[in-house]
């Protein structure tokens, strides 16, 4: 056995048969989805593991999506920061754009297995919508993708991407009309449809066994950065940064890292307005614990338990959850979790452009503009890595509407 | 164990030995509006509910169709929670004795505290609890304090439920099982096929060992004629707020709709 500083192994007997990391994670769903959701968990415990599943699922990756994603040391950044050297997980160099598409591909893997003939998805800005779109064109599968109707009016260009794709775009009404809700309806709909339809969840939230299944499917960029960079530079990394909505990006880079105690970790929140107002979707530093879409974790609500509204320049950290995962790893002291503003976020944006020649998602964009500040802090042989989860092509009508430039 | 008969026991029984099934409608706590909860409660009882579910108002109610999910929307604008429920629960609990289920979400539950949750609702006259999000995995703490107070703890089964549950499901369950009806949330369109849950119903009766109520879809009073020819009790829930959600008189309407309702079930003579 490998020595391992860390008191609790982390990487292994979590979540537990039930989908429990700790306090945190569960089934909290309606009766009619707990056969399909235990038929799902026995197919992430005995299909995904099988040398069969893992060859077709590395292949589609390599030859569809583009993997394995470079590394990119960030000289400008670094020499911005003036402190320890930052390194960029290329994620953004992916098919469709961003990360998302590691476990659309595992999920529709994943449901063929299980003889489902459809798929359905939930999308905020579009991205895991899209994602999801174009795993099932490629696999010739219908999708419906459900998205909430003020999103559907702010991200025209996505719904017509996911409709060129062949999918089904069906704009919610309900609630917030948000991402939130979106998840609400493809919950409703998946309950009256369980029986051909397989549910494309999108990131480490919802009900066991999505957040251990969709981080196993994501923890492919940890595995490569983390040989890329011993590779790179005959060592680990000292700090790896990544944003937090739900947090498959996040825990998709640090979950192969979890045993190595001298990798700090830091996931990015957004702090949106600031944690002072009541515009941000900073659910680990606001939040309490709470059930919301299947599984318990932290989540901001008021005092009666009713959902907070949530509010990022970032539509993908938009989200008043966090995977159960998150809220375990911080309180098991492993992970830790900062904010970043909506401003902030926008001049990291900036600054990735112009000085490295990359337009960052707004996600990836909170976890640059706290890796600049953590560099900076840093000696200049300390090595950051930093996951870039998508590119910013999506971002730049936000962006622009940020600078008070028009460019319709 | 000698516990003496829970109300909504006690009732079914009641009704069992005069061969009727119970009628069970549900009201959103705070729809159409929250002065109209504790007089549409009395309106229910005088028309002939046997037990009344109560909705608690929540923002992302999973397992509802558009009906309820708007009357949940609109109880939330007028500020209703779990805690004022309650309230309007004793206030109803002064004036008529008839069993009480409240429904819901286990999030507003979560923050009040299991424990704090549990003890209100008894003192505020609740018979039963069905936390819609709480399958018969995760109901264990919350259900053992509903049981500890002597109030019900009523689960779901569908028709993606395993049979190999079933021994859960006897040493959750109390009062009565909810079978639901139909695959889809509550109110879904889809007409009920009676042979194959009149099938289920005597199944579930006899394998779990208690009551059984069947509900989601259930909307005319030919249906639940049908139901109740089958079924131990019968659910009325997203048909009662769509009148409410029409104009006129709430409660008025809510009367003539149940009393419609209990006249066509069957009466056992």
């Amino acid at each position: 056995m490998q020595s391992n500083p860390v008191s609790t192994n982390l990487m292994t007997g979590f979540p537990d048969e039930r989908g429990h990391f700790g306090p945190y994670g569960g089934t909290f769903v309606a009766e009619t989805l707990v056969s399909a959701l235990e038929d799902l968990a026995n197919a992430w415990k005995q299909v995904v593991p099988t040398e069969s599943f893992q060859k077709e699922f590395r292949e589609l990756l390599e030859s569809y999506a583009g993997r394995p994603t470079r590394i990119t040391f960030a000289k400008r950044l670094t020499d911005y920061a003036n402190g320890g050297r930052i390194y960029l997980k290329r994620e953004d160099l992916l098919h469709t754009g961003a990360h998302k598409i590691n476990n659309c591909i595992g999920q529709a893997l994943l449901a063929k297995h299980l003889g489902k003939r459809r798929l359905i998805a939930e999308t905020g800005a579009g991205q895991h919508g899209v994602a999801t779109a174009t795993v099932a064109a490629h696999f010739g599968m219908p999708c419906t993708v459900f998205m909430g109707k003020k999103d559907v009016e702010r991200q025209r260009l996505n719904v017509f991407r996911m409709r060129l794709l062949g999918a089904e775009v069906r704009a919610v009404d309900q609630g917030t009309q948000t991402l939130k809700d979106a998840l609400n309806e493809a919950l409703r709909h998946w309950v009256a449809t369980v029986d051909d339809t397989f549910y494309v969840i999108g990131s480490v939230a919802g009900p066991h066994p999505y957040p251990a299944m969709v981080r196993d499917f994501q923890s492919v960029i940890g595995t490569e950065a983390r040989e890329q960079m011993l590779t790179l530079l005959g060592k680990l990394p000292d700090l790896l940064v990544a944003s937090v909505g739900g947090g498959s990006n996040a825990i998709g880079l640090f979950w192969p890292f979890l045993n190595d105690s001298d990798v700090k970790m830091i996931g990015v929140e957004a702090a949106g307005t600031g944690l002072n107002t009541d515009h941000h979707a900073a659910t680990l530093a606001k939040g309490r614990l709470g059930v919301l879409h299947g599984t318990m974790s932290v989540v901001l609500q008021d005092e009666f338990g009713q959902t907070l509204p949530t509010h990022s320049i970032s539509a993908g950290l938009d989200y008043p959850g966090v995977g159960p995962e998150h809220a375990w790893l911080r309180e098991q002291g492993r992970v830790h979790y900062d904010t970043i503003t909506d401003h902030e976020a926008l001049e990291a944006f900036q600054l990735t452009a112009q000085r490295e020649g990359i337009l960052p998602a707004l996600e990836s964009s909170h976890a640059i503009a706290f890796a600049l500040k953590a560099a900076s802090e840093l000696p200049k042989t300390a090595t950051v890595l930093v996951n870039l989860s998508g590119r910013g092509d999506k971002d730049v009508h936000t962006v622009a509407n940020a600078l008070g430039i028009s460019i319709d | 164990m000698s516990q003496s008969l829970t109300n909504i026991t006690a009732t079914l029984r009641l009704l069992a030995t005069k061969r009727q099934p119970a009628l069970i409608p549900y009201l959103t706590s705070g729809y159409p509006h929250p002065n109209l909860t504790l007089p549409l409660l009395c309106a229910l009882s005088d028309a002939g509910a046997d037990i009344i579910e109560v909705g608690v108002p929540y923002s992302d109610p999973t397992a509802d169709g558009p009906v309820i999910q708007q009357s949940c929307h609109l109880a939330l604008t007028h500020g209703v929670n779990l805690a004022q429920t309650l309230d309007t629960i004793a206030a109803f609990r002064q004036i008529r004795t008839t069993p009480i289920i409240l429904f819901g979400y286990v999030n507003p539950v979560l923050q009040m505290g299991y424990a704090a949750c549990a003890q209100r609702c008894k003192a505020a006259g609740v018979d039963g609890l069905l936390i819609v999000d709480l399958p018969l995995e995760e109901a264990g703490p919350l259900r053992d304090n509903v049981v500890h107070w002597g109030m019900d703890w009523i689960a779901l089964w569908t028709q993606t439920s395993r049979l190999q549950r079933i021994p859960l499901l006897r040493e959750v369950a109390t009062g009565f099982v909810y079978y639901v009806s139909m695959k889809g949330v509550t109110g879904s369109a889809t007409a009920p096929d009676h042979e194959t849950i009149a099938a289920n119903v005597t199944m579930l009766r006899k394998q779990a060992g208690l009551p059984v109520g069947v509900g989601f879809g259930i909307r005319t009073t030919e249906d639940a004629a049908i139901v109740g020819s089958y079924a131990d009790a019968v659910v009325v829930g997203s048909e009662l707020i769509r009148r409410l959600g029409t104009p006129g008189d709430s409660v008025d309407q809510a009367f003539r709709y149940v009393q419609a309702l209990r006249q066509a079930l069957p009466s056992g003579e």
